[in-house]
């Protein structure tokens, strides 16, 4: 048996044990879990700040407080949310209990990204151990810092058993896939999260699959130029792009396209100064092949502000794109990286037609002062998840779902979302062992009640 | 030629046109899927009596009754149910509007079985349709004369722009599965639920499983065999034990076993008569294939009660059998049929083991007198529904999600779980453009007093850090 089929193993007969059942042992974990960020916070930052040129502030505020707070969050409410939860009954069942009884999986695989490396990969986990599973973790190995260091101090704080920790390339990634899970939850790309769901299907596991796509960012005529520019520039050029919430391309009338150009290059001056390489505060692109790829979207398109790198430090200046043609490649694919295409469209049926013509992303965003709008673009579009006048902020709302559709991906997780993702929801129904003649009406022969035709 | 590619692409773009929005059109076509059942009673018991020999009272009990309930229950709800659904907000979103907005996924394949054609068929379609999506339904080609009627009857009783019904067997099915659905509704055996699955991953679609398994019904020592007798054979031996939710097989002391048997015998016979080839209540086997392999299953272990067939009339007696062994093929597969097998454990703790040694089933059954002991197998299984001291009760309620957990399946429906199962619940948050200096703290550059800011903030935890 090989060494990833031993550690998957014993986490299935460390869950088999029934040592999870207990709240209380699940809570301990979580309070470890917690102990663990806080004792080896600049170990966290230091990694983050090796694989993307994340300062103490993007690791913080963009990763560690949405661990810290679901944390917290589900350490609350895990005693409300394990509780037997009763439904309505009818009228033949009101002398019975009839519940839904929430059980834990089994063995839940998590295969994190290397864009929010310590985020995408320990938020899952916190909510697959409070559901009582045992946990299979696969930090990406593109951000290899965090992956050598999960792996060492995982172990250190969490059950070495039941929360094992396994690094690898594609290769291990292939093995680990033969074993059988109870669930998989996958972040990263469309392509992978096909091979993930086809492995999946010869198990019969569920998955959830955070996939991405490109997500449009509608700015209305009618809408405060400024606040929206800032708030783009913010959630875009975070993580040099390498957000799959962000906001991917930029669809707005020709006749305020020059004035976002303005705003924005205005905020990207004030987050980043004039020369972003020199700030302390913008990211790098995680690895050579990204580095290409983003470089080569821009080739042939109109460059409004930026359009430099440098492949030594694999820096990408922020980037803006005017007059771009939806045929062309940077509109081909999502872009994840600090290049922001603006699309002129004539109406808001042309943006709506020219979203909806398109794979369902991940996330949505319009800007606009007027209501009826916004209700409108949300009502004849699909995507993942929707912020209006502002960015990515939905998903750090603990009471939404978060997850995609189409092609941007299929479940969700995030606070109590998470507790079920990662629960089996058992319908029970128990009755006393009574006399049969309340029933008797059930019994065949039914001649008495029914004729044949 | 794919013959399926003129009939999607049309429902696509009558999706894409929004007709299937509105509530009202979707009120419609649920009252349309009432009229279809009230109009056709007749003719649809007439159906499933010659696709399965089904009696009056199954087919109005476990087929149209149920149906008939889930299309009124959806007509009820609708509105409320297709409702945006508020969420709990923390303090820094309190200015906001943050909802779960329930949206259709598109094109819906629902593929359905041939054991209950009606029920198995209509339950879905209610949820796709409540939901907003258009629908292609595949029909199970086994129960031919239901399938006749839902392909030639049922499509004029809803909009046909929104709505197919597709014909044909596993090539047929096989070549529909290679085009691209928003969602899939299988009903059917594990082996296919694979195949499903693996074609849906292409697509990256999305699917709800209902497979089956070996359902377990362990009954304790402490209990009143008639009683118990009684349940498990009413259950075991409904549509000639083609139901998914049926107890499979019985777990039991020997001593226990020997209370059981003549119970299970006075059971079958106060229901289907001395001679249960000639009651109307009781059904027959779907097929010949099945036929066969059902009668080979009457070789396993030794004949307690019945064990005859007759192959003309695709019937077997409703059949129990002792001293069985794990390893023989009716403790390998999902029965499907009237046999009975009654397994011997020496205790509790041994028939739990027995039971997680297996794969999770998509029902499981306990009989005691002793709630706790009902509670401890509850507690120490896994299993997709639970009935203690009686049959698959459990899915009669529709304020029950029925589904099943690992080799049984995976998602769940009934009552306002198939709506949600056919939405896409996207998670919306309405902001103001107002409140810029909260949200200054998040803009580089940042400095060491915006981090000292936020860590206070966070031990103080009396916001949401994470919408600075």
């Amino acid at each position: 048996m090989s060494k990833i089929s031993e550690v998957v193993q014993r986490a299935r007969a460390a869950f088999s044990s029934g040592k999870t059942r207990p709240l209380q042992f699940r809570i301990q974990q979580l309070e470890a879990l917690r102990r663990m960020i806080k004792e080896h916070e600049k170990d966290i930052v230091g990694a983050l700040t090796a694989d993307l040129h994340k300062n103490e502030w993007n690791a913080y505020y963009e990763e560690v407080v949405y661990v810290l707070e679901e944390i917290e969050y589900v350490i609350k409410k895990l005693p409300e949310w394990a509780v037997d939860e009763p439904v309505e009954k009818t009228p033949q069942t009101q002398q019975d209990e009839c519940y839904i009884h929430s059980e834990p999986l089994g063995v839940v695989l998590i295969i994190g990204t290397w864009n929010y490396p310590f985020t995408v990969t320990i938020q899952p986990m916190v909510g697959a151990i409070a559901a009582g599973n045992a946990v299979v973790t696969k930090p990406s190995e593109l951000s290899e810092n965090m992956a050598n260091l999960l792996a060492t101090i995982i172990p250190q704080y969490l059950d070495r058993d039941l929360y094992p920790v396994i690094n690898g390339g594609v290769p291990e990634t292939t093995e680990m896939l033969k074993e059988r899970y109870d669930h998989i939850l996958y972040t990263g790309n469309t392509a992978v999260g096909k091979v993930i769901m086809m492995a999946a299907a010869k198990h019969l596991t569920p998955v959830t699959l955070e996939l991405g796509g490109k997500n449009p960012c509608y700015v209305d005529k009618d809408c405060d130029l400024d606040i929206a520019c800032r708030r783009i520039a913010w959630g875009k050029f975070m993580n040099s792009g390498q957000t799959c919430v962000a906001p991917d391309y930029i669809l707005c009338d020709p006749s305020i396209q020059n004035q976002i150009v303005e705003k924005l290059k205005k905020s990207l001056k004030e987050f980043y100064g004039e020369d972003a390489k020199k700030s302390r505060d913008y990211g790098r692109i995680i690895n050579s092949r990204h580095f290409q790829r983003v470089m080569g979207l821009m080739e042939g398109q109109k460059v409004a502000y930026g359009g430099t790198g440098d492949a030594a430090t694999r820096y990408i200046a922020p980037t803006i794109l005017i007059d771009v043609d939806p045929q062309s490649q940077v509109m081909q694919e999502e872009i994840f990286g600090p290049v922001m295409p603006i699309v002129c469209v004539r109406s808001l049926e042309e943006a709506i037609q020219f979203i909806s013509q398109r794979e369902k992303p991940l996330a949505l965003y319009v800007f606009s002062l007027n209501d009826k709008v916004i209700k409108k673009v949300i009502a004849e579009t699909s995507s993942g998840g929707v912020t209006a006048n502002d960015v990515i902020a939905h998903i750090s709302v603990h009471s939404l779902p978060y997850g995609g559709v189409g092609n941007s991906g299929m479940g969700s997780y995030h606070g109590k979302k998470s507790f079920e993702t990662f629960s089996h929801r058992r319908s029970c129904l128990v009755r006393p062992l009574l006399n049969d003649e309340s029933f008797k009406a059930r019994y065949p022969p039914s001649l008495a009640k029914m004729t044949r035709h | 030629m794919d013959p399926f590619s003129d009939t999607l692409r049309r429902l696509q773009e009558a999706f894409s046109s929004g007709r299937t929005r509105p509530a009202e059109f979707r009120a419609m076509q649920l009252k349309g899927l009432r009229r279809f059942l009230q109009e056709n009673k007749q003719l649809l018991q007439e159906a499933l009596a010659q696709d399965l020999h089904k009696s009056t009272f199954e087919a109005e009990v476990s087929e149209i009754r149920i149906s008939q309930n889930e299309i009124d229950l959806a007509l009820r709800n609708l509105r409320s149910w297709m409702k945006d659904e508020k969420v709990p907000k923390n303090l820094a979103t309190q200015l906001d509007s943050a909802f779960i907005r329930k949206e259709p996924f598109g094109l819906v394949l629902i593929i359905a079985p041939w054991n209950y054609p009606l029920n198995l068929t209509l339950v879905p379609l209610v949820g796709a349709l409540a939901a907003g999506n258009c629908v292609v339904l595949k029909p199970s080609e086994f129960s031919r004369s239901t399938e006749k009627i839902l392909a030639e009857v049922l499509p004029r009783y809803l909009d046909q722009s929104c709505f197919a019904v597709v014909l044909g067997g596993p090539q047929e099915t096989g070549q529909l599965l290679e085009h691209k659905f928003d969602y899939i509704f299988f009903t059917g055996n594990p082996r296919v639920g694979r195949i499903v699955m693996a074609a849906a991953a292409k697509h990256l679609t999305p699917v709800t499983l209902e497979l089956g398994g070996k359902n377990p019904c362990y009954v304790d020592d402490d209990c009143d065999p008639q009683t118990v007798a009684n349940r498990v054979a009413w259950f075991r031996y409904f549509n000639s034990g083609q139901t998914c939710v049926a107890p499979d097989y019985v777990l039991c002391s020997p001593d226990t076993q020997e209370r059981l048997l003549p119970a299970l015998q006075s059971a079958i016979t106060r229901f289907y008569g001395e001679d249960p080839q000639s009651s109307p209540s009781l059904g027959r086997i779907i097929s010949e294939k099945h036929f066969q392999r059902l009668r080979g299953l009457l070789g396993c272990g030794r004949v307690a009660i019945g064990g005859q067939s007759d192959e003309s009339e695709r019937y077997i007696a409703p059949t129990v059998l002792v001293d069985v062994r794990e390893t023989e093929p009716v403790m390998q597969e999902e029965i499907f049929g009237p046999i009975l097998p009654i397994v011997n454990v020496r205790s509790l703790d041994e028939a739990i083991d027995f039971i997680n040694r297996r794969e999770k089933p998509l029902a499981l059954y306990a009989f005691s007198n002793s709630n706790q002991v009902v509670k401890r197998v509850l507690a120490q299984t896994s299993s997709g529904g639970f009935c203690g001291n009686d049959g698959f009760m459990h899915m009669t309620l529709a304020s029950l999600p029925f589904g099943g957990v690992g080799a049984s399946g995976m998602g769940s429906y009934h009552g306002k779980f198939s709506f949600d199962t056919f939405s896409h619940h996207r998670a919306c948050l309405l902001r103001r453009p107002g409140l810029e200096k909260i949200y200054s703290i998040r803009y580089p550059p940042y400095s060491p007093r915006n981090l000292r800011l936020l860590l206070v903030a966070m031990e103080a935890r009396s916001c949401s850090c994470t919408l600075l």
